[in-house]
């Protein structure tokens, strides 16, 4: 009994404290009109290759994202000024795709895409050169994280070139049964390294070593232009290990991409809005875009990978 | 004083009409004689009448003529030379006049304390109905009087108590100590001393508003727990930022800006539970001092406010105490002389019991130990040394926990999980009041603030996946010190002037982030401590200013403070001039403006804008400098015999080198720098506040309404266009209302409505075709409001004296009509039916309909 009045007691006070309530609010929101959203994100070698979209409404019926796809619109591809192609909007992929155009460093490209009740958007991108990774090295359990766990040892070294400024992406993780897409797992890699950018929670900004998302690794050459950089990632030891299925062994690898601003700019971008999905009263997320009039990002990158032994 | 004003008049007169009696030109038959003998031929010339009495002339005195006398102005010049007499030309007729003899001045000089219980009160007003003249008691009671020789009727006054006249025959320095009695009538009860038409130091200052501790205790409260801060919102001006809490916006600043004094001593988180309840026992406060605008030089290191929370100092004569058992509180204050008449003391704590009701219930269960409580406790104690000296202590800790240990165990191995946080504050202080003469009081104040956070975790396991023990402990701390002595002086040369000076001098040691890890199994794995973010500073003040009265409706405050801040090998300086006027237009009427510059030079990291304790407090920076704000502000104000009173008041703050997190959450380019993850910006924000109050009668209460407006701008946010800062709120009006129909009977009522806040909302997305991410579009920064927020609370207090004690039980309801007051939007996905989904805006409300009831005692 008199358990039974303290639990009600306790109930009734935790009640009246944190019973919020949820109730459907209308918001006045402006006019929609759909705007186009354009992705392309080119490898050196690649042919060019975009998808179409549209922005969607807010409230409302959600479609899924292959609805939201722009079929019948008209994407024109220059090089250095001068009309290369017309794009051809293939429906198994559902891209727009240029037979005979790839990237090649040094040269610019741009797309101006049309598409009946949508503004022309066009954006501009220029491919980089590569960056070669001149060593690489692995240590399997070198160290523990704060939080006592396995960690790999990641070491790699290369040559910033002086005469551009460069951005790159690291990309560490274990090879797929799933070919070359970029892979669903992610897990935490770790680096006292300075140049590396880290991902802060408000909780504690001045916390070092931070869990950085293994395939969101981020670096500028603000610091290092021109020189010979060593870098030293850790990752998890769980996520690493090789892995044999149906005969093939999937090993860790270390993808290094030399791209742009504006695709730095879109991978950090889109890391603080995973980072901010479940805190209400954080400020919005104002992704970037390199497309004019409209959304999404038009880049072109090289790419160097290394298999981890 | 009528010869005064008959002089006045005759010189009013005689500038008017000229002087052409006393420049006529006159011939005399004598050149030696009496005074008296000369002033007869003088008045039987033609046209020339002398008016005079042989008491203010000395008739006989021998006068020689040098021959040079043309006029009657040289004659008379002749005949009363030496003579305390003055002539004026009136009407056709030379009056003589006597010379005033110059008066001696003298000052009165003492405490004003409550009669009842010694406590001694501040802001008293003092007041020569003769010579109009006037000043008021200081922070800790002491006034000083400086007016001629004369017999002065002098007026005390205080809200809430038995105002009392002095008729005084000053012919030396006298020393008055006043004891008033608190009013018996309780509906009399003063509500808000904005205006108070008798305190003639303090109305200088626009935008100053003081509160009594009655009006805390009279209007409804969340959950019956009177709150000092919640109490601060529902004057005009000053908001909450969410719903619950006691963080404050005062016009359009953030919450940091505000300096929030805990009897003179910076406490940097002034809340329990989140910022449900601040960190002030209502039974223990005095009073509480709020300023808006027109800071004098004695205040800075704060932008927008400055909340000045004066505890009691316990009863000097009497031993007694008060209480309360609440739903979630139960608080008790004891207080008394050490020393009957000299000395005394107080002491007062509070603790929530959630944890103490659970205790029972966790028995059966693993959890060994279960710890969710606040609680704080004040010392206080008072005691003079000598004549001239009061030595004062105080100390304050309170203290926020929350702990689980849990026990588990297998077959194969036993685990014990132990978790917890808490966060807190403790200030102490020894202060030395000496009074060096009848003019002269001072201050010496030591004084210790030290806000602190901590989280940890240990869990010890007989056994791990490798058959080893394991001891895994990590623990994180953040914290901020102060230390800091000051020496105020209060100066009194006469009632025209009160100046006050002083300087201090802070240590500030920050501690931002603390983290320890540590991990055994067979060998210690980690053993980490990074601590390279303790930071030492120092911050150095000086001021002056002066309480002028220029003229008998002209009255100035005139300060200037000097600060600096050394963080780093880097030095910081701000000169912050203060200028505040009242004139008065009539009895009723007065007008007010003021212009002041504040700084302030340390920064608060926060994303929530809650008042969180993980909020982490940083110095200024040379990346990051001090913030500045620039606020004019002007008012008029009406009060009828402090019965009705109305103020409005115009304001415009300038806001520099505000800070903001950079577009969503810190994202650091260099681990270990704060600095790059916020942004430097402007803010602008402006207003009018109008206040009706009254204050005599069963019902009491106010009526404000501001109309305002607060935007920030910031060179990457936004597209650097302005937007509305996230508690901007167009309009705004309050009501609190007090009925005390009997002394066994009060009720209370207050009622809110404000604009809802400013809040970012996506109005269109799209996908990623490459991660899949959903990438939501927005139109701006703040552009959308969330509803309006209302609520109504009442509140009903039953008092029953009994034979030994006087008890009340108060029973109240928060938000009676319940209404949903919005907390925060979000976009919700809802599954409507297989592969269909629907998206809509959701609105989160904190608080529903809340009955409480609560118990309080008093002997």
């Amino acid at each position: 009994m008199k358990n039974f009045i303290y639990t009600i007691m306790i109930v009734a006070t935790l009640l009246l404290l944190f019973n919020a309530c949820e109730t459907d609010k209308e918001i006045k929101l402006p006019a929609y009109h759909p705007k186009l959203v354009v992705h392309g994100y080119m490898a050196l070698g690649d042919y060019f290759t975009v998808a179409v979209g549209k922005t969607l409404n807010i409230t409302g019926t959600i479609v899924p994202d292959t609805a939201s796809y722009v079929k019948d619109a008209r994407v024109i591809l220059f090089e250095n000024g001068i009309r290369k192609d017309t794009l051809l909007y293939d429906s198994a992929t559902q891209r727009y795709t240029s037979s005979k155009i790839i990237a090649i460093t040094a040269n610019t490209y741009k797309i101006i895409v049309e598409a009946a009740g949508y503004t022309t958007v066009e954006a501009t991108a220029t491919a980089p050169s590569v960056v070669n990774t001149e060593l690489v090295r692995y240590q399997q359990n070198a160290r523990f994280s704060s939080d006592g766990e396995a960690l790999n040892d990641v070491t790699f070294r290369f040559h910033d070139p002086a005469a551009e400024q460069n951005y790159y992406l690291l990309e560490l993780n274990r090879q797929t049964p799933y070919g070359n897409t970029r892979p669903d797992i992610e897990f935490c890699v770790y680096t006292y390294d300075p140049v590396i950018e880290q991902s802060q929670s408000d909780f504690n900004p001045f916390q070092n070593n931070s869990c950085i998302g293994s395939n969101s690794i981020l670096f500028t050459d603000k610091k290092i232009n021109g020189s010979d950089k060593q870098i030293t990632i850790s990752g998890q030891a769980g996520y690493m290990t090789e892995m044999q299925y149906n005969n093939d062994v999937y090993r860790p690898y270390l993808k290094k991409y030399n791209i742009s601003s504006a695709f730095y700019q879109y991978v950090k971008d889109g890391i603080t809005l995973r980072n901010l999905q479940d805190n209400p009263f954080a400020q919005p997320v104002t992704v970037s875009s390199n497309i004019s009039n409209g959304y999404g990002l038009f880049t072109i990158y090289s790419v160097t990978v290394d298999t981890l032994r | 004083m009528k010869l005064r004003l008959l002089l006045l008049l005759l010189i009013a007169s005689v500038a008017c009409e000229g002087q052409t009696l006393l420049s006529r030109q006159v011939v005399l038959t004598r050149n030696s004689g009496t005074a008296g003998q000369f002033l007869d031929e003088l008045d039987s010339i033609q046209g020339i009448t002398l008016s005079y009495s042989s008491g203010v002339i000395d008739l006989s005195k021998k006068i020689q003529t040098t021959g040079d006398e043309k006029t009657v102005e040289d004659f008379l010049k002749t005949i009363l030379k030496g003579q305390p007499v003055r002539y004026r030309e009136l009407n056709g007729k030379i009056f003589f006049l006597a010379d005033e003899p110059v008066k001696k001045k003298f000052t009165i000089s003492g405490y004003i304390s409550d009669n009842k219980s010694g406590e001694r009160l501040i802001g008293a007003s003092l007041y020569d109905e003769q010579t109009k003249q006037g000043t008021t008691s200081n922070t800790y009671g002491f006034y000083s009087l400086t007016l001629e020789q004369d017999s002065v009727k002098l007026l005390v006054s205080y809200s809430g108590y038995t105002s009392q006249a002095f008729s005084i025959d000053l012919k030396e320095d006298i020393l008055l100590n006043i004891a008033l009695d608190p009013k018996v009538v309780l509906n009399e009860t003063v509500v808000v001393n904005a205006e108070s038409k008798t305190n003639t130091q303090n109305r200088t200052l626009p935008g100053k508003i003081d509160i009594n501790s009655s009006l805390i205790k009279s209007v409804p409260a969340l959950l019956g727990e009177p709150d000092v801060l919640k109490t601060l919102q529902l004057l005009p001006g000053i908001q909450a930022g969410n719903e619950g809490t006691s963080g404050l916006v005062v016009r359009g600043g953030s919450a940091d800006q505000n300096l929030v004094l805990l009897d003179g001593i910076p406490v940097y988180n002034a809340s329990h539970a989140f910022g449900l309840f601040s960190i002030f026992n209502a039974d223990a406060v005095n009073s509480v001092e709020v300023l808006k605008s027109g800071f004098p030089a004695s205040y800075g290191g704060r932008l927008s406010s400055v909340i000045d929370v004066h505890m009691r100092e316990g009863d000097k004569y009497n031993f007694h105490g008060e209480g309360g058992i609440g739903m979630i509180f139960s608080k008790l204050t004891l207080e008394g002389p050490l020393k009957k008449g000299k000395s005394s003391f107080l002491i007062s704590a509070r603790r929530t019991y959630l944890d103490l009701l659970a205790k029972p219930i966790l028995k059966s269960t693993s959890i060994g130990k279960f710890d969710l409580f606040f609680t704080d406790i004040i010392l206080k104690t008072n005691f003079p040394i000598g004549k001239k000296d009061r030595i004062y202590f105080s100390f304050y800790t309170g203290k926020d926990k929350f702990r689980t240990i849990e026990d588990f165990s297998t077959n194969e191995h036993t685990q014990r999980n132990d978790y917890g946080f808490s966060w807190g504050n403790i200030t102490a202080m020894t202060r030395l009041n000496h009074v060096y003469s009848k003019k002269l009081f001072s201050n010496l104040t030591y004084n210790y603030s030290r806000f602190g956070f901590d989280a940890f975790t240990h869990s010890v396991l007989t056994e791990d996946m490798n058959g080893n023990p394991q001891d895994y402990q990590q623990k994180y701390l953040s914290s901020i010190q102060d230390h800091n002595i000051k020496y105020d002086v209060d100066y009194l040369p006469s009632p025209k002037h009160f100046i006050k000076f002083g300087t201090a001098v802070t240590l500030h040691h920050y501690r931002p982030g603390v983290t320890q890890s540590y991990l055994k199994d067979t060998v210690v794995r980690i053993n980490e401590r990074l601590e390279n973010h303790s930071l030492y500073t120092g911050e150095y003040d000086l001021y002056a200013e002066d309480d002028v009265r220029l003229s008998d409706r002209l009255k100035m405050n005139i300060g200037m403070r000097l600060t600096g801040f050394n963080v780093s090998n880097s030095l910081f300086f701000s000169v912050q001039p203060r200028l505040n006027a009242l004139y008065k237009l009539n009895d009723k009427w007065s007008l007010k403006g003021s212009a002041v510059k504040m700084n302030q030079y340390i920064h608060l990291l926060t994303n929530s804008n809650m008042g969180l304790p993980t909020d982490l407090w940083v110095p200024v920076t040379k990346r990051i400098p001090q913030q500045v704000s620039y606020q004019f502000s002007g008012g008029i104000s009406y009060s009828q015999h402090k019965f009705i009173e109305v103020s409005m008041e115009i304001y415009y703050k300038h806001l520099q080198r505000v800070i903001e997190y950079k577009e969503g959450l810190g994202f650091n380019t260099s681990s270990n720098n704060w600095e790059d993850l916020v942004e430097l910006g402007k803010g602008k924000t402006y207003g009018a506040e109008w206040l009706l109050q009254k204050n005599k009668g069963k019902l009491t209460g106010l009526l404000s309404y501001t109309l305002s407006k607060s935007t920030r701008t910031f060179d990457n946010i936004n597209n650097g266009k302005p937007f509305p800062y996230k508690y901007d709120r167009r309009h705004e009006i309050k009501m609190a209302l007090v009925w005390k129909p009997s002394r066994r009977l009060e009720l209370g009522c207050d009622w809110l409505f404000s604009t809802g806040n400013a809040v970012s909302l996506p109005v269109s997305y799209y996908y990623n075709p490459a991660t899949g991410q959903t990438i939501d579009i927005y139109s701006g920064r703040n552009d959308f409001r969330m509803p309006a927020y209302h609520r109504m609370d009442v509140s009903v207090k039953m008092i029953k004296q009994k034979r030994t004690h006087e008890r009340s039980w108060v029973l109240g309801i928060y938000n009676v009509y319940n209404h949903q007051n919005p907390f925060f939007i979000y976009r919700r996905t809802t599954y409507v039916a297989p592969g269909t989904f629907q998206a809509s805006f959701r609105q989160i409300s904190l608080f529903p309909i809340l009955p409480s009831f609560s118990y309080q005692f008093k002997f």
